[in-house]
């Protein structure tokens, strides 16, 4: 019930900063944007090289959204309470630091979710001209939460290593441009780890996804991910009793 | 209640807090006094689980705040130095959320807001904004917020500071009043503060504990190290100054702030401030000088919080000065040997 609480107070907090507004409308413009191109191109005679939602989950404006718009989701949620000072007086409250972390996490995650929700209208618009198949449309989906599940707990640790909240941001880039490239390592020829790269290689991820395979592979690697990254956040934040 | 033995903090290379020990009972109202940097703030944080400690052992409530962190979180309401508070709120939705955090339940936590509201007379600010509100609001929606859960601990860090007379007044009456149910401790480098509010004051300074007791009994101690007496004579010469001097008793003598005043410290010892002054006025006569004025005076807590800092440091040299002579003896020996 305290965690619950503490949950719809960082979700309501997003909404007293114009940063989330930009964001949710960033998206979906950029969405839109993304949703008009690929019908018209579609739409202009030659060949389909996929369907409209498997593009619109896989092409590069999917990461654009995603690598550039997570962080500014996640950058406030530590930054912003050690520069104002109220850290110390959320951790001196009687809750857990790993209920502090859980709570910014869910809270980061659910405002990711709802950035999402507007592009529900595009399948809904595609089934109401023709028969779309809805297997890959939840796939790519589940691909995208999976991805924004472990890129928030990637956030939030970056956040609380830092009191400025740019800072925190351009870290949050910096790692998840990181994960992101460190996958296209696949296309390079000779390299011994190359079926390793191919395990993380999130864009290739997502061309699955958006095709309708989910392999619960990937699925374990955001997971390991975002549970490391909340872990080390505890730890982090724990740290600082320590040096001050 | 409260009782910390061997506290130490370390941070990279200074002892914020350099062993200290006490005990605080039950509804006493405890000052920190210390100039800035004395480790105040870290004491205060370390109690309220906010910061770990290096070594030593903390009972709260009979908790140890190591092992039990959230057990000692319940018992205590907090006010950090600077109070900070989310500016975005209205007043009301803060201490909303406050009470939510600390586990009031549902059915009390209008009953503990208005309460806390009414204690700290924020009524007719409950609704605005707290990012606009004056700072002596502000401060007073950061106590509203550690009563909420009426605790049984109060820990307020430099809880005047920055606001105006009226308000300290204000602050210092409520601090007063809350002391009368619960314990509480406040931080402070305002020497007045404490002495108006305090029921025991404990000095730090350097991280270490230099003094402690009740506001009078400090005064008494320091009575005990010197007392001083102003005299005033007519056409001060060096006759008057070495004839004073030399008046049993006295340890020593300063020009005050005009050439013809001049101020003596005496050891209490066997004399009285009296027997001091009819000495001082038998020398005069004998001497041919005119005394314009004497006066006995008692020192402030000001004077003894500098004094006992001011020593601190001295001995602090001393000991430094004897350690690097007692090394440098063993060698000289030996040069000369050869």
């Amino acid at each position: 019930m305290n965690m619950l609480w503490q949950i719809r107070r960082e979700f309501a907090a997003f909404f007293y900063s114009p940063v989330a507004y930009v964001v949710i409308g960033a998206s979906a413009l950029l969405n839109a944007v993304m949703f008009y191109l690929i019908v018209r191109f579609l739409t202009a005679g030659a060949p389909a090289p996929g369907a409209p939602m498997e593009m619109l989950f896989s092409w590069v404006l999917f990461w654009l959204v995603v690598l550039i718009l997570t962080p500014l989701i996640t950058m406030r949620s530590f930054a912003e309470e050690k520069h104002s000072g109220t850290l110390e007086t959320l951790t001196t409250a009687p809750v857990s630091d790993t209920r502090i972390v859980l709570a910014k996490y869910i809270s980061c995650l659910s405002f990711y979710t709802i950035m999402w929700l507007p592009t529900l209208l595009y399948p809904a618009i595609l089934a109401f001209y023709s028969t779309i198949d809805m297997g890959p449309v939840l796939s790519g989906y589940l691909g995208t939460f999976g991805i924004g599940a472990m890129l928030a707990a990637v956030g939030i640790l970056c956040s609380a290593l830092t009191r400025n909240q740019i800072v925190a941001a351009l870290i949050t880039f910096a790692v998840m441009m990181a994960l992101f490239l460190s996958g296209l390592f696949r296309w390079v020829d000779g390299l011994s780890a190359q079926s390793f790269f191919e395990y993380i290689d999130l864009m290739g991820h997502m061309e699955d996804f958006a095709k309708g395979i989910v392999d619960t592979r990937r699925l374990v690697y955001y997971a390991s991910v975002a549970v490391f990254s909340i872990f080390a956040t505890v730890q982090v934040l724990g740290a600082r009793r320590w040096n001050g | 209640m409260i009782k910390v033995e061997h506290l130490t903090k370390r941070y990279a290379a200074v002892d914020a807090v350099d062993d200290i020990s006490f005990e605080i009972g039950k509804h006493e109202i405890v000052g920190f006094l210390g100039p800035n940097g004395a480790g105040k703030s870290t004491t205060l944080k370390v109690l309220t689980c906010s910061h770990g400690a290096s070594s030593g052992k903390v009972t709260i409530d009979g908790k140890d705040i190591f092992e039990d962190a959230e057990g000692v979180k319940t018992v205590i309401g907090y006010l950090p130095e600077n109070v900070p508070l989310y500016p975005e709120l209205r007043v009301r939705e803060y201490l909303t959320y406050r009470a939510g955090l600390k586990g009031i339940s549902r059915a009390y936590r209008n009953d503990a807001i208005n309460k806390s509201i009414a204690r700290c007379r924020i009524k007719d600010v409950e609704h605005r904004i707290i990012g606009q509100l004056s700072k002596g609001y502000r401060q007073r929606v950061g106590l509203a917020d550690a009563l909420l859960a009426d605790p049984k601990i109060l820990i307020l860090d430099e809880p005047t500071v920055g606001l105006d007379p009226n308000q300290i007044r204000d602050v210092r009456e409520l601090i007063k009043a809350l002391g009368r149910e619960r314990t509480v401790i406040l931080s402070s480098h305002i020497l007045p503060e404490v002495e108006a509010v305090c029921s025991r004051v404990i000095i730090i300074n350097k991280g270490k504990i230099v003094g402690q007791g009740r506001p009078g009994e400090l005064r008494a101690q320091l009575q005990q190290r010197g007392q001083s007496i102003v005299v005033e004579v007519k056409d001060p010469n060096s006759v008057a100054f070495e004839t004073l001097k030399r008046i049993p008793g006295i340890e020593s003598i300063t020009v005050k702030n005009s050439p013809s005043q001049f101020q003596l410290i005496w050891t209490p010892g066997n004399n009285s401030a009296a027997n001091i002054c009819e000495q001082i006025f038998d020398a005069a006569v004998a001497r041919g000088f005119k005394l314009l004025g004497m006066q006995s005076i008692a020192q402030s807590l000001e004077d003894i919080f500098v004094e006992i800092i001011t020593q601190e440091s001295d001995a602090a040299a001393t000991a430094d000065f004897a350690a690097t002579d007692g090394q440098a003896r063993p060698t000289e020996p030996k040069e000369r040997s050869k």
